[in-house]
């Protein structure tokens, strides 16, 4: 058992590592950026998406339905498909508008909707606070746990006073760490740094916890799932059947986490404010997923051996430390609750500093406009923040003070994503859809938020016992059966998430769709609209502020700079005063310069407004830069002539404007479009160059090899000759002597074969080279059977020598235009060939066919050999290459005819589809007349 | 280019929901947990090898 003291010194120097995480890491980002600022540690900040209801909750889940849990991180990762579209497009408006969280978003894109931004904040209040003590209340029961004994005794000395600093704690990382500064959308290195410090801690716990417990206490993962029928008829209501409402549970899970992964406040918080990149989102589509899967691998195996061991299924949230403990285990269960502890931890943080955030921007801001009692308040923008966080964190404690062990803690999660979903329709339609009105968001907004009050929110607390009574649910409201709130207008049988995400949803949209195309924005909403949409593209096009630049400088910038120091020293210290207003000056060009256009005035106008956004919200950031007026009432003239003039120059109106904008938008497009696919065809151009340049050198190869063979059969030509002449000298004279020897008689006949040999080498060479002067050898008509028979009357000794059967088949009357001496050796080589090829068979025949096809001959070799293989063919048409022994072939017999085809026009080949050794010639029957006249081959 | 396409996101996105709301409710799990477990686990794997290829 570990005592109170330990446990409270652990976690001492657990908060302690938190703080000392956040603190290196605001201090590695100032000198290494790309350190924090990478994909990695953005893919898993967004692991704050696994809170201690992954830890524990999940197991509580697989316990009673099996793997209905696992579409809670399914969901996310099918959802993952489509986060490059999203994101990157949310990440563009961050940028551009500086909204600080999702209720500042949706109010910023329906026309800087106060109501919406208001509407947005209660909701997220509603949803999540009853959320945080969800958590509390997961550290306080396993807090408990890991102090009981083996037999489950309690031992505390200070009872809840761990709990109680567990949440000092908590609130002290979130005013620390999350609430450093007043500017929210400043990258916030310490909080990003320690959101994916506690993934990777709950990531560890889970793996080491699930790993003990399935390969050290049982027998692994494979053994717990044959476990699982025989309990499964004891355990599992939902495993094992299959209906359609359990359908509809699923799909609502799926559907359901796929979108809280992005839109639930802390989500959003860190996957599109905190995001410095977007390309990070690339990395994070499959990354994050991939965490989700491993951090899920033994959560149904832990819940089915937790089972096994006799643990009731009430405490299955629990397994993950009681099976340990159960054996004495007491450090693997302070891994478990540690990771428990993070992941718990993660959320409240990112939770109390969004919830705070909103609660300023998008409640306290506004209001501050209207009172101007609450002006003096605009300097403590932050200070009501932590206030705010205070408040929250402990409303969560006495929350689940109150509730105890009470069911509507456990429901409160999927109570979160549904409230969740209630933004869904407004961002999505925000994002895609220009005509989606204020009018038509607010109307959809609230009619979701309502069903989901009723159907979902309210029934909660009734089941709680603490505001309603049970029958509202039972009976329905005011005793009306068809105002059920879990079977509401009858709709029965669903799970009480599926019947409220149908109803809720499904009058969202619809809503949205009927009121904004009843009303729809007006000119100036539109334009924003598109505006804010056109923030988004890839390709945003600034053509009007390049073109006011232009603009004569005619506006001192001295009063606009202290208007703009006065508006900051409102919300700012001096010196945060300045060092804004220095990073807008060098922006926009401004250091040093005395004035400035009218145009640079409007960008003035909007860099504050933007900056501003980051602390205090986009509705209230433009209120306040309103009502000081940057652009004074004659500026405005000014302006709105020298836009008039610009337009009135490129004689346009504004709808033609407008589509000259598009069409600008829409040719970059096309010019992508068009880069691509010259990349595409260059690459293809390229690959066929690289293979005309390799056959150029092949050729230029050969070239040189014919031109060196044409010398060498010259200069050996001449000295043979004179060898000949001499051995037939000798051998005459020796003869009509009578003195010839036999001995040497023998040596010259040795020396004569060998003359001959070197003499029929020198004819290839020759041939080969071309050397062979072949202008007296014309081009003739000849019928090719008379040629075929001529030419395998020369070899036919040595065709019956080896017992081999020749046939020739084709038409009579076929004839050809052709050197025949030169044909006639190529098919002596062919034949030559094959002869030597089938020596060694059983089987020998030697078939010649041709026939006429069109303009051409097609001549045929086949063999009985049994083909040649791809590596050899490819090469034995080079000069010297043979596969015949030493001494017995030239190697130039077939690069001779390839040689002698060319020059005939026609092609020559090897036909592997056949099963036998087959060489194919095709020849045209007319030569062209320059080829007839031209010299040589 | 083709893999990035709209289409193909959502026709994967489309392939993968069913499939696994497939095994979940069709296959009989209570006789054969493993075929369950392995084959949503393999659905969220090749839902990571698809995007991990797209976005690389």
């Amino acid at each position: 058992m570990i005592s109170e003291i330990s446990l409270v010194l652990i976690l001492f120097l657990y908060v302690l590592f938190i703080l000392a995480t956040g603190w290196f890491a605001e201090r590695i980002h100032s000198k290494h950026p790309s350190w924090i600022d990478n994909s990695i540690v953005y893919s898993l900040a967004l692991g704050t998406y696994c809170t201690a209801w992954t830890m524990f909750g999940s197991i509580q889940l697989a316990a009673s339905s099996g793997m209905l849990f696992f579409a809670v991180y399914l969901g996310p990762a099918l959802g993952s498909i489509f986060w490059w579209p999203i994101l990157s497009r949310l990440v563009r408006i961050k940028n551009r508008f500086q909204f600080t969280s999702i209720a500042d978003f949706v109010a910023a894109r329906y026309d800087k909707s106060i109501t919406l931004g208001v509407l947005a904040s209660a909701l997220v209040v509603m949803g999540f606070v009853p959320y945080i003590a969800l958590q509390i209340r997961s550290l306080s029961v396993t807090t408990q746990l890991l102090l009981q004994d083996s037999q489950g005794a309690r031992h505390q000395l200070y009872g809840e006073y761990v709990d109680i600093f567990l949440v000092a704690a908590i609130i002290l990382i979130t005013l620390v760490i999350g609430l450093r500064r007043v500017m929210t959308t400043a990258r916030n290195s310490a909080l990003t740094a320690t959101l994916a410090l506690e993934s990777i801690l709950k990531l560890g716990a889970a793996i080491l916890g699930g790993i003990f417990i399935v390969y050290f206490l049982n027998d692994g993962v494979g053994h717990a799932l044959e476990a699982l029928p025989k309990l499964a008829a004891e355990n599992y209501s939902f495993m094992g059947t299959a209906t359609g409402s359990q359908l509809m549970t699923w799909v609502t899970y799926l559907v359901l986490s796929m979108f809280a992964v992005l839109f639930l406040p802390r989500q959003f918080q860190v996957a599109v404010i905190a995001n410095s990149n977007e390309k990070h989102i690339r990395t994070a589509s499959w990354l994050f997923p991939l965490f989700l899967l491993v951090i899920n691998l033994f959560i149904l195996p832990i819940a089915i051996y937790g089972l096994k061991a006799g643990l009731p299924v009430s405490q299955a949230d629990t397994f993950l430390m009681a099976l340990p403990l159960k054996n004495e285990n007491h450090w693997i269960a302070l891994v478990g609750y540690l990771g428990g502890l993070s992941a718990s931890l993660g959320m409240i943080v990112m939770a109390g500093t969004t919830i705070s955030t909103m609660f300023t921007n998008q409640i306290l801001a506004p209001l501050i406009g209207h009172y101007s009692k609450l002006l003096s308040l605009r300097r403590q923008i932050l200070k009501i923040r932590w206030v705010v966080a205070i408040l929250l964190i402990a409303a969560g404690y006495f929350y689940q003070k109150a509730l105890g062990s009470n069911a509507v803690l456990v429901s409160m999660g999927m109570i979160s994503f549904l409230a969740t979903m209630q933004f869904v329709p407004i961002i999505l339609a925000g994002l895609f859809w220009e005509k989606a009105s204020r009018r038509g968001a607010v109307v959809s907004f609230s009619v979701g938020i309502g069903f989901w009050l009723f159907t979902a929110f309210f029934p909660a607390l009734a089941k709680s016992g603490l505001v309603f009574s049970t029958d509202f649910v039972t009976e329905g409201l005011f005793g009306l059966s068809w105002l059920r709130p879990e079977a509401l207008f009858g709709l029965d049988g669903l799970s009480s998430t599926a019947h409220s995400f149908l109803w809720s949803i499904s009058t969202s949209v619809a809503s949205l769709i009927v009121t904004s195309l009843a009303f729809p924005p007006e000119e100036a909403e539109l334009q924003h609209n598109l505006d804010f949409l056109s923030s988004g593209d890839a390709l945003t096009n600034n053509l009007s502020t390049l073109s006011l630049r232009e603009a004569e400088n005619l506006i001192h910038l001295a009063p606009k700079m202290a208007q703009a120091k006065g508006l900051f020293e409102l919300y700012f210290d001096k010196k945060t005063t300045n060092e804004m207003l220095e990073v807008i000056w060098k922006k926009l060009n401004f250091i040093g310069r005395e004035k400035i256009s009218v145009g640079e005035l409007a960008d003035l106008n909007f860099e504050m407004e933007v900056c501003l956004a980051g602390a205090i919200g986009t509705v209230a950031s433009h209120r306040a830069v309103k009502e000081i007026s940057l652009i004074s009432h004659e500026e405005q003239h000014q302006l709105a002539n020298f836009i008039a003039t610009t337009i009135g120059a490129l004689g346009l109106s504004s709808r033609e404007l407008k589509e000259k904008i598009n069409f600008h938008q829409e040719k970059e497009q096309l010019m992508k479009d068009y880069t691509r696919e010259i990349s595409e065809r260059l690459r293809v151009r390229t690959e066929e160059l690289e293979k005309s340049h390799q056959k150029l050198i092949q050729s230029e190869k050969m070239a040189s090899l014919g031109e060196m063979a044409g010398g060498i059969a010259h200069e050996v030509n001449t000295p043979l000759a004179t060898i000949s002449l001499c051995v037939g000298a000798i051998e005459r004279r020796l003869t009509d002597k009578n003195e010839m020897l036999p001995e040497v008689q023998k040596s010259l006949s040795t020396i004569k074969r060998t003359i001959e040999r070197i003499a029929i080498i020198i004819r290839g060479l020759r041939t080969f080279s071309r050397a062979d002067d072949s202008a007296g050898m014309p081009f003739e008509k000849v019928r090719t059977a008379a040629l075929l028979e001529e030419t395998i009357a020369l070899c036919m000794d040595k065709v019956r020598l080896n017992d081999v059967s020749l046939t020739i088949t084709g038409p009579v009357e076929v004839e050809i235009q052709c050197r025949p001496v030169h044909l006639s050796q190529v098919i002596i080589n062919l034949v030559g060939n094959s002869m030597d090829a089938i020596s060694t068979l059983g089987e020998k025949w030697i078939k010649i066919d041709y026939s006429q096809v069109g303009a051409n001959l097609i001549l045929t070799v086949t063999d009985s050999g049994s083909g040649i293989p791809h590596d050899i063919a490819d090469k034995m048409m080079q000069p010297f290459f043979t596969t015949k022994e030493v001494g017995k072939g030239t190697g130039l017999g077939l690069s001779v005819s390839s040689g002698i085809i060319r020059a005939h026009g026609g092609r020559f080949f090897i036909d592997h589809s056949c099963p036998n050794t087959k060489f194919v010639i095709e020849l045209p029957i007319h030569q062209p007349a320059e080829r007839v006249l031209s010299k040589g081959l | 280019m083709f893999l990035h396409s709209l289409e193909v996101r959502i026709l994967i996105f489309l392939l993968f929901f069913i499939a696994s709301s497939w095994v979940f409710l069709t296959v009989p799990n209570l006789s054969n947990p493993k075929l369950v477990y392995f084959s949503l686990f393999g659905v969220m794997g090749a839902v990571i090898l698809y995007v991990g290829l797209v976005q690389k």
